[in-house]
């Protein structure tokens, strides 16, 4: 199993988003992908029409207190070969337990969910956590379980601050906690065709090689809230962020070292539009 | 609408690239399958690699095991660039047929730090002679370059474990002699004072005036540009045709030339004037700017004490003070001149 955190140091840039649509993807094509909901506000759960009672249901929380199984706490989504470990508001008091040395040791604190998720590692291909911008328990203990994190930006000069305290914050957790963990690279969202936006994607793919940045951008989008309010992952709509959200799955697989992912395979097939039809689904 | 300031947004990048820094030195322990390793495209350290010295190596591996694990740059999932470990790898690959090695994993590593660690790993666990370290100077020196680093001869005579005056050495070597010329010193056909010592004499040519010459030429430039082309080998007075000079650059020209002719080497023992018993064969080293370079082995340090003894009889006086003005430490016109 490989796990991904989908993370970055400031809100509001699509950390959910990619997420819910990358694990989508990666389920479509066939693949085993459990996302873990580690945002107290239950985001990516909401992307789903779960019909469990979250409040009772056990979810991310219970996961890492160790009250639940990690299976117990599995919710199958309406898409095939996507699980789902959700939250809810309960999830924001976990640092009581994380710090407190009675109920969790200090030295363990940062490994609990690396710990649980070892339990579940062979049922997934992939795990993907949609982390907090926060700089806490629960985001430390996603960074020490991921094997690869994926920076969602917007092209500003949010976007360079955030990868300054990002580099910061990744140096610590592999010196520290997670010494393989390793930038897969930033995801542009929301993206226009304007000119301050070009010349940040231009700066920060062409000026620097620390972080690498994903060629493929999501185009900002309207069906991508019309989608949440659906209750169904945008790449199953025919819009522009669903084609890009496919095509920056292919390209974080070819990264992965997977052979048959070939976004120019998938453009030259022209399985962007059809992708639906492609997959069974139109 | 206002133009994007670049300047600030490269500012910015720099910020980002400098405190992205440290996770670029940061590595961890990894098996990584051999097929995703590509060794460094310009490893100037294997290029002695033969296919006994892996051969020997292999077995060790295969008796003993690996002990240190291979260095690599992690560009991407399938594909890891070597910086420390090619012997080995070879060893382990063409030879013991490993599908995955141990490996020390960098990542984003810039091609020049990574280069530049390949370089410093062997310099560390190797000897390299003199002349095959000409080779690392030169590929050390444009990373150098091109990394902006601030003091590069320090940073040079560091990383190759030489003095500052070993890299300038070097520098003069690479900068003033040919292609073939360097080549020979690499290989040791040509030894690196020998080279030095050419280098130097070419680049005195090229400068037809001295350290102080120089320096009053310099002084005199404002008010008369003139004298710097002078072929005035003190400095003190100018020579009668820059007195005379009318603006002609005919005659400047000339006057550059035999100024020019006139800055052959000097040797300041072996002077013009001073008689060399005939038939003996040179066994010191040129002089080059005064300073002596080179090593005797006992056999020519006992053969230069005869020499010694027979030319102290030829001259029991010593060499003649109004033909020769010996210089301390054969710094001509040096303050220190004449100093015992």
């Amino acid at each position: 199993m490989k796990t991904i955190a989908i993370t970055y140091s400031k809100g509001g840039v699509g950390k959910t988003a990619t997420a819910v649509n990358t694990a989508a993807v990666l389920a479509d094509e066939g693949f085993r992908v459990l996302l873990v909901d580690l945002d107290p506000q239950g985001c990516a759960t909401a992307n789903f029409s779960v019909k469990k009672d979250m409040e009772s249901f056990p979810t991310a929380f219970e996961l890492l207190t160790g009250d639940s199984e990690p299976s117990g706490a599995i919710i199958h989504t309406g898409i095939k070969g996507l699980d789902l470990i959700g939250a809810e508001y309960r999830l924001s008091k976990i640092n009581d337990f994380l710090y407190d040395p009675e109920k969790c040791p200090k030295e363990i604190a940062q490994y609990i969910l690396k710990d649980r998720l070892e339990e579940v590692k062979n049922n997934y291909d992939f795990c993907l956590l949609d982390c907090l911008p926060s700089d806490d328990m629960i985001k430390k203990n996603a960074l020490s379980a991921a094997n690869y994190v994926v920076l969602p930006a917007i092209a500003d000069d949010y976007a360079l601050t955030g990868l300054e305290y990002l580099s910061k914050e990744l140096a610590e957790v592999k010196r520290t906690t997670n010494p393989a963990l390793s930038v897969l690279g930033v995801l542009f969202t929301m993206n226009e065709n304007t000119a301050v936006k070009k010349a940040y994607t231009d700066a920060l793919s062409n000026g620097q090689n620390i972080f690498p940045v994903f060629q493929q951008t999501i185009r900002k989008c309207s069906k991508i809230p019309e989608a949440l309010n659906h209750q169904k992952p945008v790449v199953h709509y025919r819009c522009t962020a669903g084609r890009d959200y496919v095509a920056f799955t292919y390209e974080l697989l070819t990264r992965l070292g997977y052979d048959n992912y070939s976004v120019d395979k998938l453009k030259q097939q022209q399985l962007f539009q059809p992708y639906l039809a492609h997959k069974g689904r139109g | 609408m206002m133009a994007i300031n670049l300047k600030n947004l490269n500012k910015r990048i720099e910020n980002v690239t400098a405190s992205g820094e440290k996770l670029t030195t940061l590595a961890h322990s990894e098996e990584v399958p051999t097929k995703y390793i590509i060794p460094a495209q310009n490893n100037i350290c294997a290029k002695h690699d033969t296919t006994e010295s892996i051969q020997e190596l292999a077995d060790s591996i295969a008796a003993s095991g690996l002990i240190h694990d291979l260095t690599v740059n992690k560009i991407s999932e399938t594909e890891y660039h070597i910086i420390s470990g090619e012997r080995r790898f070879r060893a382990v690959t063409r030879v013991l047929k490993w599908e995955t090695v141990s490996c020390r994993v960098y990542e984003h590593m810039s091609d020049d730090h990574a280069q530049l660690m390949l370089l410093e790993a062997n310099l560390q666990v190797r000897h390299y002679s003199d002349g095959e370290l000409l080779d690392f100077y030169k590929e050390a020196e444009q990373i150098i370059e091109r990394m902006q680093v601030k003091a590069p001869q320090q940073a040079l005579a560091a990383l190759l474990g030489k003095s500052t005056r070993q890299i300038r050495k070097y520098q003069a070597i690479a900068e003033t002699l040919s292609q073939d010329e360097q080549r020979a010193i690499a290989s040791g056909t040509m030894s690196l004072n020998t080279g030095a010592q050419l280098a130097q004499q070419r680049k005195d040519k090229k400068k037809p005036s001295g350290p102080k010459t120089k320096k009053s030429a310099g002084k005199k430039e404002k008010a008369e540009p003139i004298p710097k082309m002078s072929p005035d080998s003190n400095g003190e007075e100018p020579l009668p045709n820059q007195m005379s000079f009318d603006g002609n650059t005919a005659e400047l020209t000339g006057a550059f030339e035999d100024a020019a002719k006139e800055m052959q080497p000097e040797d300041d023992i072996a002077d013009k004037d001073v008689a060399t018993p005939a038939g003996y064969q040179r066994l010191t080293h040129e002089r080059c700017n005064g300073i002596k370079t080179g090593y005797w082995s006992d056999a020519n340090k006992e053969e230069l004490v005869q020499r010694l003894a027979e030319f102290e009889n030829a001259y029991p006086s010593g060499p003649n003070p109004e033909n020769k003005k010996v210089s301390f430490y054969g710094f001509k016109d040096s303050k220190l001149a004449g100093i015992k």
